[in-house]
């Protein structure tokens, strides 16, 4: 079976009782983004909510360098 | 004040609650694990009464009345099938096996929950308690009896059925669940890195070293897209967006095998008035009043219905489009309370 | 590829924005920018949904047929748009911009006279559902006590914080690196320091100490500059609608008066006898959020008008609006003064 870039395909036994698609397990190794910490409890959710990120800057007052 | 049945990290329900805060609504959110949510019950006194000569129903939560109840919109947004209401360990001593006797307790204790979510499915409501995933098959066989063009599909698990369905097709199928996919897994192999486990639509070109013996599967015909279409669904109106998969290699089999930094173009787009009939009719069929349901649009422009997500996120679709749907859905839920 | 028939449309995140003498295209999923000329553009705008390429080419006469090909050619190849048969399912983008927050940004200005209840104000400021603050401190003052009141923050929905801190106050690494732990919304940058450097302090985290040597003033004015612009889908339809920099901005400077941001000199009230909440109410402090830079002298004829964020006051002289603090880039040729470090 096909093994693109760094994904494999997991090995499934064959058996009569596994559907056709479970042989299409694929597996990826892959880069933690440490992005936990951008997740925090907040009243308003009941739950966790995003952090650090929002679509445009409060103000430019220095240059970037 | 709506009531919101979610997970505990759910970005499309938050987005809800700002409007619901923008309007100044109350809200109250369950995901059936956190313990202070009134439905779960830990140490927390519950007691229903029904029935008699003078038919008295009351339901109370720690002396909480909740016959009101009934008055509250609801959202079932992603409501959890069970509630983990108990956490008490105890001594257990008997030959009956402990496992038969707590999976007895779990079935029990599951009942409280269901009554709520069940009773609650009365209510004005967005979306389903009971119907959080379909069978595919009847969705298929459904969607086709309303109208609506589905793939060429084969449920078997017979080998022999399955090389003439190839043959028939091309030389040119896919694989795909007939349930849903698998839970995502991330393995850890250290701090930084991860073994990610899958699942993903499938084309299969050859049968070649492909299983002989297998379940009863689901396998469809493939079809070469032009592009995809996502409608969203909710009180009757239609929100679609055409999805430009094909552009990228990675995402033309199935869309969400999107790598991180790619970006997928969403157009909005309206569906033919036939097939928008269709969908109404197969959602009233379904007593689903939210869904989300892809369609492909064939190279020959022909539509084929592929499936229906009762719970699916619409957040994509909202944004890239700007549809404005949490807004939307906020309103709904303030607009259906009902009065005293 | 193409066929007789064809129309071409741009994707409806692709969107051309005309300049005084050049054009661009906004891509609002990549976050970037394409220039092109301005004859481009009028060929761009065209109804593209009734005309099919051929009618395109005969409505500019045409002249530009070769052009045309070239170009549509070259924006379907990156993926800006693309040739089809039948336009009528694909619809344009809704141009509304719906925002759930009360507040979206705010600046609260500290230095050692300031007497009101900063507590307090966090709380307002919470309540109203803002997503972004930044605090400015000047004067050597204590510091602790501000970070103290920050805890009110602690489960709110708050973004980000920014904490703009002056070097003289000497702040150890080691202290400012527990702000960061204890408060993981906040940012800090230490302006005034001898040299301009990024620190990380933290382990697998993104998030660093900024010392900037840049100094920040009262009357500091904003900056402006290719690098600070955002292209981003709620930027622009932010920018298309109101003021991108003051729309449900709320500041409050050192002596507590509430005002769209720090430096314009108009005061709508202060936060000592006003609630945050009555003051954005008044028409006359929502004014300025509809002065987009589309009704803005020289921003109107500038093809960067909606991604470019400025929180400058506007002043009108007759019927024509000016922005007060305006940036050294000149849309009538294309070129950017020099610019002059504050």
């Amino acid at each position: 079976m096909k093994a693109k870039n760094n994904s494999t395909q997991v090995k499934i036994p064959e058996n009569e009782a596994i559907p056709f698609d479970l042989y299409y397990i694929t597996s990826t190794k892959k880069k933690e983004i440490p992005r936990e910490d951008f997740k925090l409890e907040m009243d308003r959710y009941y739950g966790k909510g995003m952090i650090m990120d929002f679509y445009k800057d409060n103000s430019n007052m220095f240059y970037e360098e | 004040m709506p009531l919101i049945f979610s997970q505990e990290i759910d970005f499309p329900t938050n987005r809800v609650f700002d409007w619901l805060s923008f309007y100044d609504a109350d809200y109250n959110k369950y995901t059936g694990l956190n313990l202070k949510d009134d439905f779960t019950f830990d140490d927390k006194k519950i007691t229903i009464s029904l029935g008699g000569i003078d038919k008295k129903n009351s339901i109370k939560v720690k002396d909480k009345n909740l016959n009101h109840i009934d008055l509250f919109p609801v959202w079932f947004r992603r409501p959890n099938k069970v509630s983990i209401p108990f956490t008490g360990d105890f001594k257990y001593e008997s030959t009956y096996p402990k496992n038969l006797f707590s999976y007895a307790i779990k079935q029990r204790n599951t009942i409280f929950w269901d009554y709520l979510g069940n009773k609650l499915e009365s209510n004005n409501h967005l979306g389903s308690f009971k119907t959080i995933s379909l069978n595919k098959p009847i969705v298929l066989e459904l969607a086709q009896k309303f109208g609506l063009t589905i793939p060429s599909t084969l449920i078997t698990n017979s080998k022999d059925d399955l090389n003439l369905f190839f043959e028939n097709n091309n030389h040119r199928i896919i694989t795909k669940s007939i349930e849903e996919i698998i839970i995502d897994h991330k393995h850890y192999l250290n701090d930084e890195e991860y073994l990610h486990f899958y699942q993903i639509t499938n084309l299969l070109e050859s049968l070649d070293n492909t299983p002989s013996k297998f379940a009863p599967s689901l396998f469809q015909e493939y079809i070469d897209k032009k592009y995809e279409i996502r409608t969203v669904f909710f009180n009757n109106e239609f929100y679609s967006a055409s999805v430009f998969t094909q552009i990228n290699e990675d995402t033309k089999i199935d869309m969400r095998n999107r790598k991180a930094n790619h970006f997928t173009r969403y157009m909005p787009y309206k569906l033919d008035s036939e097939i928008e009939a269709g969908i109404l009719k197969l959602m009233n069929h379904l007593e689903l009043n939210f869904g989300v349901i892809d369609f492909i649009k064939s190279i020959d422009n022909e539509y084929y219905f592929l499936e229906i997500n009762p719970v699916g996120q619409y957040g994509d679709v909202s944004l890239y489009c700007n549809y404005g749907i949490h807004k939307k859905i906020a309103e709904y839920l303030i607009k259906n309370e009902s009065k005293k | 590829m193409k066929n007789k028939e064809d129309h071409f449309i741009l994707f409806s995140t692709c969107i051309p924005v005309k300049g005084y003498v050049s054009s661009l295209i906004m891509d609002l999923d990549k976050g970037e920018y394409l220039e092109i000329p301005n004859e481009l553009y009028d060929i761009l705008v065209t109804d593209h949904f009734k005309y099919t390429i051929e009618e395109v080419k005969s409505l500019f006469n045409n002249d530009y047929d070769e052009g045309i090909n070239q170009y549509f050619q070259y924006l379907v190849n990156n993926h800006y748009g693309f040739y089809t048969s039948n336009p009528s399912p694909f619809q344009k983008l809704p141009l509304h911009f719906d925002s759930p927050h009360k507040v979206i940004s705010s600046i609260v200005v500290i230095n050692k006279d300031s007497k009101y209840d900063l507590t307090n104000v966090f709380q307002q400021l919470d309540a109203l559902d803002c997503q972004l603050l930044q605090i400015r401190i000047y004067d050597k003052i204590e510091v602790a006590r501000v970070i103290e009141t920050l805890k009110v923050l602690s489960k709110s929905s708050i973004r980000i914080i920014e904490l703009y801190l002056p070097a003289f106050l000497k702040l150890s690494h080691e202290v400012l690196k527990n702000i960061l732990v204890d408060f993981p919304r906040i940012l800090i940058t230490v302006y005034g320091a001898e040299k301009s450097k990024k620190v990380s302090v933290l382990k697998n985290s993104s998030r660093i100490i900024k010392y900037t040597n840049q100094k920040l003033l009262y009357s500091s004015k904003e900056v402006y500059s290719k690098n600070l612009f955002t292209v981003s889908r709620e930027m622009f339809l932010e920018s298309v609608n109101y003021n991108a920099g003051l729309y449900r901005k709320v500041c409050i400077d050192h002596e507590g008066s509430i005002k769209n941001y720090v430096s314009h000199e108009t005061a709508y009230g202060n936060i000592k006898d006003n609630l945050i909440a009555d003051i954005i109410q008044k028409e006359e402090f929502k004014e300025k959020y509809y002065l987009k830079n589309d009704l803005i002298e020289k921003c109107k004829d500038c093809q960067f008008r909606y991604m470019c964020l400025s929180n400058s006051d506007i002043e009108k002289k007759g019927k024509n609006y000016y922005k007060i603090n305006t940036c050294t880039y000149n849309p009538y040729k294309n070129t950017w003064e020099p610019s002059v470090n504050i």
